[in-house]
């Protein structure tokens, strides 16, 4: 169930809401205002008629007046939503420009930069490479070592320090980075710099992200890290669903942990099934795979748009379920999750028409058109970033900053924005969310479930799936 | 020239139907002289702040002002109805 969080107790920032098939941001606050001065005008509109219906009558007295200055006022009304629409638009187009500028001046950074200090090393590595281990030894030495080893002394620095990762330029400068990998490497084939700047030539759709994840996994694969295995998943429960969730937040309370995914199975009489697919978020950051799926192994691989052993057992499970390619199906995630209930929705080889994703790096898969629902990003979170720029699509798109500017952030866990307990404030502050377009999606998502439970027959069976790699 | 007949029922009628027509519309624009906030607390500032706490005011002193206008002839109508009793 939801818990009620007092503005007093939300950390976050306003909500920044981009309505699916449009390119426009706004607050929600800012959508909400428009809303009611909207309902305003309807108003005022409606007394304008009575008025106006009241002069017609020919046995009455003659109406003066009164119709201009209400037309005065509903004109007055339209102005100002007017306005905030050019505010909206005003913002967009100045932050994209911005975007725009960062990224070409990245990508020829990377290029310029990039080869240069590649080749640097690899002479390093040829011709000197006692100096280069001296160095890094050095540095390493450097770090004092603590009860859980330099690496642990790093690990709590940045748990005490959140405040470094924990901003949206940060992330931005993350998906900076991310999307030069790629400039680098054309750089390194000889690619002029001003030609990698240049709009439209990527190794890969989605800014190159795709192309960098693929250089980190093959890189990695040379040290024995980010190596792919078969999966397998066992259903390990089976139980009735009381209730569909209603709202955000409790659509991510039941993404579940540990048993990485959990299907609901609605029926009604006369009706097909339908299911809701709730995917878990990353269960080791370890980059070496073990029995885990939900790996950093998983993670890389998703990115750079291969085929990851959670999506490859989330699909196991949703056939398992008996989730046949027609049935209607509501794929929703949180982090790792999200990533593959993306996946899955971006596949094509089920008919997703939902997806609903809390913190995915996942802005570089293609979402068929069609499919609606809301992908919510905290905008300090940094996860999202490792995909790189969101590609349009017909989802909502809902972000915020989990902590505002001058809130003390956390140091208990690393990288308090993407933990689940900002996410769940996020979803809170999305359920409590005034505007028409954000109420009309969580009702639209809620109704998937609900709508089933309403009819005669309606029930609904929850399965959870334990995956592992073999 | 013969006066035009004038028919009291009728035009009470009339008048009350105006009446009935017009009171709705003081009382919505009273409410909403009063409760009217159509702008939902932004972390404004500034400029846009100001402009927004001066639409605000002027949009209920309109409201008031249009409520006013409208309690007029509603006031008129009465006072013509109580004359036709």
């Amino acid at each position: 169930m939801s818990d009620s969080v007092s503005e007093a107790d939300d950390l976050g920032g306003p909500l920044l809401v981009t309505p699916a098939g449009s390119v426009i941001v706004a607050t929600d606050a800012l959508l909400a205002s428009a809303d009611r001065l909207r309902a305003l005008e309807a108003a005022l509109h409606a007394d304008s008629r009575r008025v106006v219906a009241a002069d017609s009558i020919a046995s009455g007295m003659p109406i003066e007046g009164i119709v201009p200055t209400l037309e005065r006022l509903r004109a007055r009304c339209e102005g100002a939503r007017d306005a905030f629409g050019r505010i909206a638009e005003d913002y967009t187009r100045a932050e994209a420009a911005i975007e725009r500028a960062q990224r070409d001046l990245a990508a020829a950074i990377a290029a310029i930069v990039g080869p240069a200090v590649v080749g640097y090393l690899a002479r390093m590595i040829l011709l000197c490479p006692g100096l280069l281990l001296a160095g890094a030894l050095l540095g390493w030495a450097a770090i004092p070592d603590g009860p859980d080893g330099r690496l642990g002394t790093v690990r709590d620095f940045m748990i005490a320090h959140p405040e470094l990762i924990t901003t949206p330029a940060f992330v931005r400068f993350v998906s900076l980075v991310v999307t030069s990998i790629d400039d680098a490497v054309l750089g390194g084939i000889g690619v002029p710099p001003w030609l990698v700047a240049l709009p439209g030539l990527e190794l890969s759709p989605g800014g190159g992200v795709a192309a960098g994840a693929l250089t980190v996994a093959a890189l990695g694969s040379m040290l024995g890290m980010f190596r792919e295995t078969p999966v397998s998943v066992d259903r390990v429960s089976t139980a009735p669903v009381a209730q569909p969730p209603t709202g955000v937040r409790e659509r991510l309370d039941r993404i579940p942990e540990v048993n990485q995914v959990r299907i609901e199975k609605y029926e009604a009489d006369g009706m097909p099934p339908r299911y809701t697919v709730y995917v878990g978020p990353t269960e080791t950051f370890s980059p070496f795979a073990t029995d885990e799926p939900w790996d950093s192994t998983s993670n890389v691989h998703g990115v750079a748009g291969l085929s990851p052993g959670s999506f490859r057992a989330v699909e196991l499970a949703m056939a398992d379920a008996g989730i046949r390619p027609g049935d209607e199906v509501l794929v929703t995630g949180f982090s790792q999750g999200g990533l593959i209930a993306t996946m899955v929705a971006g596949s094509g080889d089920w008919n997703v028409v939902g997806l609903e994703t809390y913190g995915a790096p996942a802005g570089n898969i293609p979402v068929p058109a069609g499919v609606s629902g809301m992908a919510i990003r905290n905008t300090d979170d940094l996860v999202p970033a490792f995909a790189g720029p969101q590609l349009e699509h017909d989802l909502m798109q809902v972000e915020r900053r989990a902590f505002r500017e001058g809130v003390e952030i956390p140091d208990t866990q690393a990288a308090p924005a993407h933990q689940r307990t900002a996410y769940e404030r996020t979803a809170t502050a999305i359920d409590d969310a005034e505007s028409a377009a954000v109420q009309a999606q969580i009702r639209a998502l809620d109704a998937f479930a609900a709508d089933y439970l309403d009819r005669p027959g309606g029930q609904a069976t929850a399965m959870t799936y334990r995956a592992t790699r073999d | 020239m013969s006066p035009v007949p004038v028919d009291p029922l009728a035009i009470r009628a009339g008048l009350e139907r105006q009446l009935a027509l017009l009171t709705p519309v003081v009382e919505h624009l009273r409410a909403a002289a009063v409760d009217a906030s159509p702008l939902v607390a932004d972390d404004w500032c500034g400029p846009a702040a100001e402009a927004a706490a001066t639409f605000l005011a002027d949009l209920r002193a309109g409201l008031r002002a249009a409520a006013e206008e409208a309690d007029d002839v509603v006031r008129t109508l009465r006072l013509n109805i109580a004359l036709l009793s």
